[in-house]
């Protein structure tokens, strides 16, 4: 049996953990649910679950980064978020939030058309695609962590992601 | 395979999916969370620790979460367990045998 780490231990990585990842869940969620209510709300929910399990998730992840996991948990309770309430996802993400906040005058002056038509077009997409695209581009995360997020191989992940990539191409141009 | 044919596209794709920054006070909220549910656990198991010493069906996991299972002194308690089971068994049903009295 395995030793079970002291308390504090555990309670310190887990801090390290959940500030290093707080940006990350909380980016997923948001362009999950499209607003930041719901967003805080996920993430919240997110972390108290990975609290829970993370001795767990430790002993089990054998020295893997957690941040899969951590998407993982946040992508169920989307779903659940969606489920539970009859709620769907919002069509329009807080487009001028996203725009204003995380980009430079430079991008906006030259491209904010084109960069919403981008956002659009990512609502437009089937959910699987959509995830992937978010955790690749808003989260940098690679093709292995986003098959562990998703559940899937590899190979089915970069498929998955090239053909997200050609279907919102296809999209924007035909807007 | 490279992911698509037009490298510009994926770098608007970046752009557009650019991280969003949590609100401020989300991050206190969150560690105030885990403050009170550490609290909170902490004082759950001090309760439960307390009333379950008291609960002799509780000594054997009692033992086992503190790691103390010492081998004499549990085949000691076994050996006690077995005399009171013995004693109460000679003795029977106190309720039957305060209807014989």
């Amino acid at each position: 049996m395995a030793a079970t780490k002291p308390k504090h231990e555990l309670d310190h990585e887990f801090s390290e953990l959940y500030r290093a990842h707080l940006r990350d869940v909380y980016s997923y969620a948001y362009y999950r649910v499209g607003n930041h209510h719901d967003a805080e709300d996920l993430t919240t929910q997110t972390f108290l679950q990975a609290y829970r399990h993370f001795e767990r998730a430790q002993r089990e992840s054998r020295g893997r980064p957690l941040r899969p996991w951590l998407i993982r948990i946040a992508h169920n309770l989307a779903a659940n978020h969606f489920r539970d309430r009859s709620r769907k996802p919002q069509t329009n993400i807080d487009d001028t939030t996203v725009l204003s906040a995380v980009h430079t005058t430079e991008d906006l002056v030259e491209g904010r058309d084109e960069l919403k038509r981008i956002l659009e077009g990512v609502q437009q997409l089937p959910g699987d695609r959509r995830e992937a695209l978010i955790m690749r581009f808003a989260l940098g995360m690679d093709n292995r962590e986003i098959a562990r997020a998703l559940g899937r191989s590899d190979g089915a992940t970069k498929v998955l992601i090239h053909r997200a990539i050609k279907q919102l191409e296809e999209i924007v141009s035909a807007t | 395979m490279t992911e698509s044919a037009t490298p510009d596209f994926e770098s608007l794709l970046r752009r557009a999916l650019a991280p969003i920054e949590p609100p401020t006070g989300l991050s206190q909220r969150l560690e105030s969370k885990f403050e009170q549910m550490t609290g909170a656990a902490a004082d759950e198991l001090e309760s439960w620790e307390l009333e379950a010493i008291a609960d002799p069906r509780n000594w054997a996991r009692l033992a086992y979460a503190g790691g103390v299972v010492v081998a004499g002194a549990g085949a000691a308690g076994g050996l006690m367990l077995l005399r009171a089971r013995a004693k109460a068994k000679q003795q029977g049903n106190p309720v039957k045998r305060l209807l014989r009295r």
